[in-house]
Formats: C-alpha cells, structure tokens, sequence
C-alpha cells in the first residue's frame, strides 16, 4: 500500500524546472505539481548556505486539487544540488516522495577562482592586523625625521675647524731666485735667460714709471739706477760674457734678490701686454 | 767686463734712441773720434756713433734728416779723424753711372784708352741726397757697395778698404726724387734719422760760428765755414781702424743675444700690421753693428742696451706696413715699439 502510495506520489509529481543550469547569486526557478501534503521550503535555512530555497504555491486554496508550487532558489556555490532536500512538508518531515529536482549552479568565473562567494582568497590586508603598530611607528616617524634633519643641519653647519695657514704666497723673489742662480751656475737654456731678462725689465720699467718709454730709453735708465742695475748688470755679465761671471756666494744672492721680496710674481703675458 | 757708463753728455739725436756716451777711456779708438768731431760738431753723438759702426762693421749708413743739421759735416769730421779718403758726390737727376764710378777716355797723347776713376775709389764716400739720382745711378752706386769692386769697360776694379758709403735722404722734398725700393734700402746697414739740435746745443753752435774768422785767398777773402775749422792733423790712421775692426770681430755674442735679434726678425714677418718684413740680412746686421756697439762702449760682450739702441735703425727701412695698417694711421716706430715690448 504504502508503495502504491509512493509511486502515485511520484507519478503525481510533477517537474518543470525553466532552466537547470544557473548561474550563482542569480534565482533561478522550478515550477512542480504535486497532490500530496503540501510543501514548504525548508525552515531555518542559513544564509552561508550554498543554496537558498523558497517555495510559492501557486495554486489555490482547495486542498483537494493538485498543488503547483514555484520553487525559487540562489545558488552561492557552483555544483549541481538537488532542491528536494530543501523541501519539507508543512509539519517538518523531508518531501521524500517527490522526484528529485536538480538543479545546476554555475560560476561566470573560470575555475581557478574559485565559485564560493564568501570564501576570500587573498590574504587578509597587512594593516587590518597591525595598524597600531603602523600608526605608531608613522607618529615616531613624524617626530624622528625633522629631529634627525635638524641634528643633520646643525652638525653640517658647524664651522669647521680652522685650516692650518697657508704657505707664504710666492713672491717675485722666489720666482726669480731659480732663474738667478741658473744663470750664475751658467745652467740656464736660452728661453729662460730671455725669460729672466724680460722678467727684470719689466718689473724695474713699472716700478720707475718707464713703461711710456721706448724700450731703449727705458733699459738705458735702468742701467743708470742704481737699485735696478744691481742684478741687471750682473745678470748681464752671467749671460752675455764669453766666460760667463764668476759664482757668488749665495749671500750675494739673497741681496741680488732683496729688492724683490714682497712683490708678487710677474706672468709673462702680463708683460707682453 | 762692463762699463759704469756716467751719462755726463746724453744728447739725443732721436727722441726714441738713447744717446749713451760710454765713460771717457772705456774705448780710446771712440774716444778719439769723438774728442776730434766734437771740435767741429755740437752734439750729433749718436750719429758719430752710427758712423762709427758702420766703418768697423764695414756696413754702410744711410742719413736721413732735413738740411742744415750738420751731415756732412759730421761725415768730414769721422774722415779726417781716420785718415781716411773722403768724396762727397751731389746726387742730381741728371748724374750719370759713370760720374760715379769712372770712365775709359782715350789719352790724346798716347792713343789709348786709360781708366779715370770715379769718386767712388775712396775710402768714405759721401752720397749726397741719394734719391735725386736716377734710378740707374743707384743702382749702380748699390752694386758697388755690395760687392765692393766696379767695372769699368773690361776691366774689374777692386775699391780701397775700408769702403764706406754714406749717404743722405732729405725727407721733406720728395718731389722730383726716386725713392730706394726696399731691396736697395736692404744693403744699408743703418738708417739713421737726424732730429734738429736742441737748443743749448744749437746757441753753442751759434757761438762757435761767432769764432770763426776770415779766410783770405791773395787779397780777398771769404768768411771761414765749420768744414774750414776742422782739424787737418789725423789722431788715427787706417791701421788704427783695422785694428778696432779686428776687437769687435772679437766681441762675444751670447746665444740668448742671437735668439732676441732673430726673434725681432722673426717678429717682422708675422705682424698683421706689416706688409713685408725684414731679411735675414737685417739679424746679420743687428748682430754686427750690436757687436760694433758693445765695442764703442768698451765692452767685450753685446748687451739687450745694443740690441734695443739700435734696433730702430736696423729694422725700420727693411719693413714695410701694410696699406690698411697706414690708412688706419699706424706708424713704423709705433710697430717696432710694440715687437720690442713683446721681447723685453
């Protein structure tokens, strides 16, 4: 009998479902007929669950006739389910005697990623866990850069030790002395026998105001003074002789030199100037 | 050995040359020299001195200044000091090659030819205003200067040593004169410009003229000129000339001299302001009459004083400034000035 029963009740079933395969968070939905004990979605459903069921009944209030029931579901899981299990009876008990209704929930993304709508991949964001940490370490930051630049700047700024003096400029002493002892040791080349023939004469001719003078007049003068012809004569006799002067104690050359000392040296495009 | 030259008489013939005199006994030849035409000229000791160098380098000297300034007169005096054969020859436009030089003329008496030496076979020959003669007659007068013998018909003459040439340029009258080109002015060793006298040394000559007396000849009698006051008694004779010639080939020329007189030459050929620039037969010469110099003053080595003193007279007639340097106003000694402040 209670086989009879089943069978008339699975035959009595009746399934229309719109479209089996849907796509999840999308309601999809299946129309059934039934004559039995009417159906209910189940109670109780958890929204994490993959699927969501509502049933409407759809036909009438007479209990005799045959029920139509819509069945609306979402799925939130890719996978195929059957929405029998979440059918019951109005009392609680499991619909078992309705045919199966499956249903096939796809996903739009490829598979890699995944189907569960509530299950996220990604690791949970750093700061989510940390930004206390973060924040303070931002706030120490904010008080540590400037102090650190104002330490930077002050250490930079702070005046150097002083420098050792620096050695004595050259004077035109020193820079004559190695054309005069060349040219009394007879160890000078020609260029620097002209060279320090030039150097003389034109540091005499500005000292005595000769420079508007023709050169000739001008070394005649020079001869003729007696601070200037003291190393012009003798640099004459060094390098124009035929034997050349005989060598002078060096203390001859410190006062050969005297008059030169704190004067600065000449450069020879000064004087060709 | 060096000088410690006093000037006790700078008298400037030039204002850009100086006008040393070397102490008294620095140079016994000089000294007679001077001592002998300072009886007759005042002042002019630079232009004594030039035709001093010329005499003992052998070179020849070319006199250039207005008239009246006491040229040949100088010119006579240096003779006379020297013992040495003196001809003056007045250059005209119409003198021929032969006025100079000499010709052949035939002997009546003999029928032959016989050779009348011209007043070029001398020892000093005064060519008087040089640019009035033709060009032909100087070339002919250079010719001889050069190589110092002349020709006359078939036969070669040699010219008495020492041959001097000096000659004179008047620089103010240029109409109807030929000018020396410059290959011709290359064969004088000096040009030499006369300046007038200053004026104590003009009132001086003034006063000595005051002193000069009459010159009778029979009854009459003419006033006597500065060439009748000079002194006929020679102090020295050509012997005395060879030998100073003989001292100055002996004074020394220091390798540093050399490269300041080449570089000066050199210097000439690169100006952009000078069209054609000096020979090398100007270094020659600054050389030579720098030694003759160095002698005068009683030294046995050449010295930059040499070199700058004479540098003016050695240089100037062998350069010639470009047209755009002379139209800018640009003068020769302007030039010069500036190579010799770029060596000194």
């Amino acid at each position: 009998m209670i086989g009879v029963y089943f069978i008339s009740a699975i035959l009595a079933t009746t399934i229309v479902a719109d479209d089996n395969a849907t796509p999840r968070g999308i309601t999809g939905s299946v129309t059934i007929s039934h004559s039995g004990d009417p159906l209910q979605a189940k109670l109780d459903q958890d929204l994490s669950s993959p699927l969501l069921v509502r049933v409407t009944d759809l036909s009438g209030t007479d209990p005799t006739s045959e029920h139509r029931y819509r069945i609306d579901y979402i799925g939130a899981v890719a996978g195929s389910f059957d929405l029998r299990s979440m059918i019951t009876h109005r009392d609680g008990t499991p619909a078992t005697e309705i045919a199966p209704i499956p249903v096939k929930i796809v996903s739009e993304l490829p598979e890699k990623f995944g189907s569960d709508l509530f299950i996220v991949s990604a690791k949970p964001l750093f700061a989510r866990s940390y930004y206390r940490v973060i924040l303070g370490l931002i706030a120490a930051a904010w008080i540590a850069i400037p102090i650190f630049v104002f330490v930077r700047r002050a250490i930079r700024n702070r005046p150097a030790p002083p420098a050792p003096p620096p050695p004595p400029a050259p004077t035109l002493a020193d820079q004559l002395r190695p054309l005069v002892e060349g040219a009394m040791n007879q160890g000078l080349s020609v260029p620097d026998q002209a060279r320090l023939e030039l150097l003389l004469m034109a540091f005499w001719s500005e000292r005595r105001n000769f420079s508007a003078l023709q050169p000739a007049e001008a070394i005649e003068k020079l001869r003729n003074d007696p601070e200037a012809s003291t190393l012009l004569l003798a640099v004459e006799r060094w390098l124009h002789s035929r034997a050349g002067a005989t060598p002078q104690p060096e203390k001859d050359l410190a006062q050969l030199l005297d008059p030169f000392r704190g004067h600065d040296p000449i450069t020879l495009v000064e004087v060709a100037q | 050995m060096t000088t410690a030259n006093t000037p006790s008489n700078t008298m400037s013939s030039s204002p850009s040359q100086p006008a040393t005199i070397p102490a008294v006994g620095a140079c016994p030849f000089a000294d007679t020299v001077r001592t002998h035409v300072g009886k007759t000229v005042v002042g002019q000791q630079v232009v004594v001195e030039r035709v001093m160098i010329a005499l003992l380098t052998g070179g020849h000297l070319l006199l250039e200044g207005v008239p009246g300034i006491a040229k040949t007169l100088i010119v006579q005096s240096v003779a006379k000091a020297i013992d040495l054969k003196f001809s003056r020859v007045q250059f005209t436009i119409d003198l021929l090659p032969s006025d100079i030089l000499g010709s052949e003329i035939l002997d009546q008496k003999t029928s032959e030819f016989r050779i009348h030496r011209g007043p070029i076979f001398t020892n000093l020959l005064l060519a008087d205003e040089i640019n009035r003669a033709s060009p032909k007659v100087q070339s002919a007068l250079l010719e001889a200067m050069q190589e110092r013998k002349v020709s006359i018909g078939d036969t070669s003459h040699v010219l008495p040593a020492p041959f001097l040439v000096i000659a004179t340029q008047n620089p103010i009258e240029q109409s109807g004169t030929f000018e020396l080109p410059e290959a011709q002015l290359d064969r004088f060793l000096l040009r030499h410009r006369f300046s007038y006298p200053s004026a104590e040394e003009e009132t001086e000559v003034v006063r000595r003229s005051l002193k000069l007396k009459l010159k009778r000849q029979g009854d009459g009698a003419v006033p006597m000129s500065a060439f009748d006051a000079i002194e006929d008694g020679a102090k020295l004779h050509i012997r005395d000339l060879s030998e100073a010639m003989a001292a100055v080939q002996n004074v020394h020329v220091s390798e540093v001299f050399l490269r300041d007189c080449v570089e000066l030459v050199h210097l000439t050929r690169k100006h952009p302001d000078i069209e054609l620039g000096c020979s090398p037969r100007a270094a020659l010469a600054l050389v030579h009459a720098s030694r003759a110099r160095a002698f005068l003053h009683g030294r046995e080595y050449t010295i930059p004083e040499d070199f700058f003193a004479l540098a003016e007279d050695v240089i100037l007639h062998r350069m010639r400034l470009s047209y755009e340097a002379l139209a800018m106003g640009r003068k020769s000694t302007d030039v010069l000035t500036e190579m010799l402040r770029s060596l000194a």
